[in-house]
This record gives C-alpha cells, sequence and structure tokens, in this order.
C-alpha cells in the first residue's frame, strides 16, 4: 500500500473534538495530519444562521433526518471546525450527576467532578467563556420574566464569545463567536501541523501495525494517509459509520442519543427581536435535567419555517417579525437509536424512535413552554404541531395532548452523542475511559460520540473537556 | 421532469407566500426553485433517489387526472394537487409535500433582501 501522506498520528475530523486533539497534540512535537471532510472557511464566510451558512457549511445541507416512527431533523457542521463554527457557542460543563452515573452505569474511571474541573476549566479559558457585558436579547429577557413571574429557576448561561467595546455605539458590544477557527486550528497550524480539508474518509484499515486512511482529497483523487496512531473525531453519527464501514462494530453506533426538542413561536405586544438578535443565551432550568426551555435563532426565515403550520399569513410576517421569537422545550431521554451504514451509499442512515413516555415528556414540555411564554406576556403561542392548538390563555393548555403525536410534531435536535460510549463496561462501551477502541491497538475516539449518555446540557462543553483530558492522558503514555 | 415538475412545485407554494398584489417576482422565486434543486442534490445520497422517484410520480399523478404533466396544469389546478398530496393518508406523499414547503418558505425569506 503506497502512502500519499504519513504522519504520526492522523486524524479525522477538526470540529471541537478533533480541533482540540489535534492543537495539543502538535504543540507536544507530535507529527499530526489533520483531515476533514468539509471546507476551509473564515468563520465570517457568511452571516450566522443563514441560508449560505446552511449550504456552506451544514453536513448535506441541513437536511439531515433521524428516521424513526418519528422524523427528527437534526443539524451538523461539515467544515473546519465543524459543528462549532455554526452553533450559538453556549457552554455548559457536564453536570456532576451525569459524571456520578456515567461513572457507575459505565465505569468510567478518572472522570469524577474533581477530576474533570481542570479540563472544563481549561477549556473555558482558552474558549474566553463568558457572560454578556450587558444586558441580552428582549426575547431572552421575556423569558426571564416569565420564569421570575412562575418562581421558576432561569439563568443566562455563558458562551464562548468574546466582547468588545463597539467604538461606534457606547454601551454596545460587538460579540465574536470563538469557534474552532478563530481558536485551536490556528493553534494547531501554528504548531506545524498539517490540515486536509475537503478530504473524505472513505474507509480505514491496520496493516502491519500501521493505520491507512483511505480518502477522496479535494482534486477527486482518492488517496492513502499512513500513521501509527488514528484519532476519529467525525462526530456522533460520522465516527461510528466510518468504524463500520471499516468492519469495527463491536458497541459501535448502537446507543446513539440525542435532545428531542419541540419549538414554538410567542407573539408578543411588544419588540423583541431585529436582526442583530442572535439566539438569546437564556435558559430555564427548574425542571432540569428532565426538561430544559429556551431560545432559538429568531430570524425571518426561521420563524417563517417554524410558523409552517400556523394560520399565519406569509405576508404579514414581515411585520409581524419583530413581535415574534422562537422558543423550544428540549427533554433528556434514555432512549437510543442506531447508526449503520447504506451499502452503496456514503451517508449513513441514523434511525432513532422516541419511546411513548418521551412523547409524554414532551407534551408536558411544551405546555410548561406555553406557560412559562404566558407568564412572560405572550398574546400568543403558535406550537409547531401539525393542526395544534393556538395558545392565547390557560384554558387553550389543555388543547395541547398528553403525548405528542409523532406524525403531527416537528420535532429536532442539534445535539447528538453516545454512539460509541467510553468506559470499561465492556457489555455496552466501544472505547476505554479515555477513547482507545476496545480490542483494537492505536485507534482512537475523541468525539461527541464517547459521551456515555444524554448530559441534558449543551455538549460542546463536555466533548473538548474530554478530549483534551484524554488528549493528555495519551500523550503521557507516547511519551514514556 | 424531475427539475420542472420541482420548479412547478415550488411556484404553486409560492404563489401562497407572495402578496396577491403586486406583480411576480421573478428573479426571487427563481431563486428559491435553484436553491431547492441544489439542497435535493445535497440531501443524503440514499434518501436522493427516493425524493426523486417521488418527483416523478407526484408529476405521473398530476397526468392521470389531467392528461398533462404537473407542470403543465394551470396554476388552480397545481393548487389542488399539491393540496391533495398535502393532506394525503400516505405519508411519503405528505412527507414529500412538505420537504418543498420547508425549502421554499425558507428560501423565499432568505431572498427576500
Amino acid at each position: 500500500m503506497q502512502a500519499d501522506h504519513a504522519a504520526r498520528v492522523v486524524i479525522i475530523g477538526s470540529g471541537p473534538g478533533g480541533a482540540i486533539t489535534a492543537a495539543l497534540l502538535a504543540e507536544a512535537g507530535v507529527e499530526v495530519a489533520l483531515l476533514e471532510n468539509g471546507p476551509n472557511l473564515p468563520l465570517n464566510s457568511c452571516p450566522p444562521f443563514s441560508l449560505l451558512e446552511m449550504t456552506q457549511k451544514y453536513r448535506n445541507g441541513g437536511l439531515t433526518p433521524a428516521l424513526g416512527r418519528q422524523k427528527i431533523a437534526y443539524v451538523e457542521g461539515c467544515c473546519v471546525g465543524g459543528g462549532s463554527e455554526i452553533n450559538s457557542g453556549l457552554y455548559h460543563p457536564a453536570p456532576p450527576e451525569v459524571l456520578e452515573r456515567w461513572r457507575t452505569e459505565y465505569q468510567l474511571a478518572d472522570a469524577s467532578e474533581r477530576e474533570m474541573q481542570q479540563h472544563f476549566s481549561a477549556c473555558e479559558h482558552d474558549l474566553s467563556v463568558s457572560l454578556m457585558p450587558s444586558p441580552g436579547p428582549a426575547a431572552g429577557e421575556k423569558l426571564q420574566k416569565g420564569a421570575a413571574a412562575l418562581g421558576w429557576k432561569a439563568l443566562e448561561v455563558p458562551r464562548w464569545f468574546k466582547y468588545s467595546p463597539s467604538p461606534a455605539q457606547p454601551n454596545h458590544f460587538r460579540a465574536e463567536r470563538q469557534s474552532m477557527t478563530k481558536t485551536f486550528i490556528p493553534r494547531f497550524l501554528s504548531a506545524g501541523g498539517r490540515l486536509f480539508p475537503e478530504t473524505r474518509a472513505l474507509k480505514i484499515f491496520q496493516k502491519s501495525g500501521r493505520w491507512t486512511v483511505r480518502a477522496l482529497a479535494a482534486d477527486g483523487q482518492e488517496k492513502n494517509f499512513v500513521s501509527e496512531f488514528l484519532w476519529l473525531c467525525c462526530g456522533a453519527t460520522q465516527t461510528p459509520a466510518l468504524l463500520r464501514r471499516s468492519g469495527i462494530t463491536k458497541n459501535i453506533g448502537n446507543t446513539l442519543q440525542l435532545h428531542p426538542t419541540v419549538k414554538v413561536v410567542a407573539r408578543f405586544p411588544d419588540v423583541v427581536n431585529s436582526r442583530e438578535s442572535g439566539v438569546p443565551p437564556h435558559q430555564v432550568k427548574q425542571f432540569a435535567p428532565r426538561l430544559s426551555f429556551g431560545c432559538s435563532i429568531s430570524s425571518l426565515p426561521y420563524l417563517a419555517l417554524t410558523l409552517i403550520d400556523a394560520p399565519v399569513r406569509a405576508e404579514e410576517l414581515p411585520e409581524l417579525y419583530s413581535r415574534m421569537a422562537i422558543y423550544y422545550a428540549m427533554i433528556t431521554t434514555s432512549t437510543t437509536g442506531s447508526v449503520r451504514p447504506v451499502p452503496g451509499f456514503h451517508d449513513p442512515h441514523v434511525r432513532y424512535t422516541l419511546r411513548h413516555d418521551d412523547l409524554h415528556e414532551l407534551a408536558d414540555g411544551l405546555r410548561k413552554l406555553c406557560e412559562l411564554l404566558l407568564a412572560a406576556g405572550a398574546e400568543t403561542i403558535y406550537p409547531s404541531l401539525v393542526g395544534g392548538p393556538i395558545v392565547q390563555s390557560a384554558d387553550d393548555l389543555q388543547g395541547i395532548p398528553a403525548a405528542l403525536d409523532p406524525a403531527r410534531t416537528n420535532l429536532m435536535t442539534i445535539h447528538l452523542f453516545s454512539s460509541c460510549p467510553m468506559g470499561e463496561n465492556n457489555n455496552v462501551c466501544a472505547a476505554d475511559s479515555f477513547g482507545r477502541v476496545h480490542g483494537v491497538s492505536n485507534l482512537y475516539i475523541n468525539d461527541a460520540s464517547l459521551l456515555c449518555s444524554a448530559p441534558g446540557v449543551n455538549p460542546q462543553g463536555s466533548v473538548m473537556a474530554f478530549a483534551r483530558r484524554n488528549t493528555l492522558h495519551f500523550l503521557s503514555d507516547f511519551r514514556k | 421532469m424531475f427539475s420542472v415538475t420541482i420548479s412547478a412545485l415550488c411556484y404553486s407554494i409560492l404563489d401562497e407566500l407572495e402578496a396577491p398584489s403586486g406583480p411576480i417576482d421573478y428573479t426571487r422565486r427563481n431563486n428559491v426553485v435553484r436553491f431547492a434543486l441544489e439542497q435535493h442534490a445535497r440531501m443524503p445520497d440514499f434518501l436522493r433517489g427516493p425524493v426523486t422517484v417521488v418527483a416523478i410520480l407526484f408529476s405521473l399523478h398530476g397526468f392521470l387526472k389531467m392528461g398533462v404533466p404537473y407542470h403543465r396544469h394551470s396554476p388552480a389546478a397545481r393548487r389542488v394537487h399539491l393540496l391533495s398530496w398535502k393532506v394525503s393518508r400516505f405519508g411519503f406523499k405528505r412527507d414529500f409535500v412538505r420537504l418543498f414547503e420547508s425549502l421554499s418558505r425558507f428560501g423565499w425569506f432568505s431572498y427576500a433582501g
């Protein structure tokens, strides 16, 4: 097998897991080649949450459904920096009770709250995780107002954003998301790492103790990348798909988890939305981890999409837009799905079917979210249900069914994980406590696939903290 | 067949979105059609073929009802045919219309200027 490129370590995937792995290894003097399926674009190559971003940076243009008895639309980044280039930058460390459950159920070693603290702190520092320096968007304040009226717990979630005073407007701040192309990718390149964008890994195999990645390169040619160590950081759907396509299947792709989410549009009597609003970083955690409520991007195209089943005339939307905002209810569930390659095709089949109790939880979440928004002063709420009720008063909440009908509910998620869980429990875990694939030498996973179960919060902080921990553990062995 | 069917389908959906008063914004509509066709090319490869087949079925079904394929129906006949698929008891018909309704709505308001 002729090598087109050789390195001590090859990493596939440059999202939050892959970027931090690549930067730390390169800075430690390891020769690293980083392969990325998507293009290498600057963070500001397109407006955030725009049609252009969808076509430039989303996998399959954002048309990625998890199929089952219901369809759940999900999105993944497909560009250098992965999901960090397209998400809203909300940061949560994994809750202590989640880490404890991973320790007991998955026999995950050395990952207590105390042991993980240094890794979360380092990521917070490297990504400039911080609160907003000024009051947030009005849609977020509405959520806080509703929570205060009901006595529910609300918070502003810190984000990986850098804020600088606007020279033009006093008391205004310019916010810059600290995505991977702003942080770890430049560090990786400065340390001498080699980046191969638009290079799609087709298959991996090991021969004579060395790993080969057969990849389709940007020039349309198949290339072989040969290395001693191989790290897969392609995300919760692509990592298991690549492994299974390559014949590595034990506990791979059988336990995909996600945070099912249902949305509503709330109309207020006053202005809550503008082109500059972005995603307000406010959430209501009164019922966490079971239920969480928060704000979504509420640009005009997304409002039009979320109102697809609502009796709102399209030509009225530009006028109503400033008084409308999108909110979500998200549930945490242990329901699992699967990821399987489809013979003859590149894209994997993601299968996920909600259980009946999940549909009850979603209905409960929807009802509580409407209650919250009514308390915040919303005059009309449009749940994203086909033929669903319009909520204008507490009495209307009775129109929300006890369990959502999967055929009539528009469900989505942006959080997928746990398709290759880590830990020493060989019955369920694909990799050991530090990401090394069980039963295979010199093969590692370091992305959202590793998280043992749904964390109930935005997972990127946990993905990065575990990726840092696993990489430092690898380096300590590597140096020996 | 596929492209002209999707183009006609998007135009029917956009008839509902564009204010009835005033001239038809062909540039914006054509941008939406182009976006919908490009998104079809981007979707997961194992879904692309089935969506193409359903689009052809959609047009042929129109042919059986009216004697001409969907893209040659009058605007009123297109609306009736679209609605019959939108509320069909067959999930694949509803899903097909839903996909292009979603793309058309998102595209229409993205190209609003």
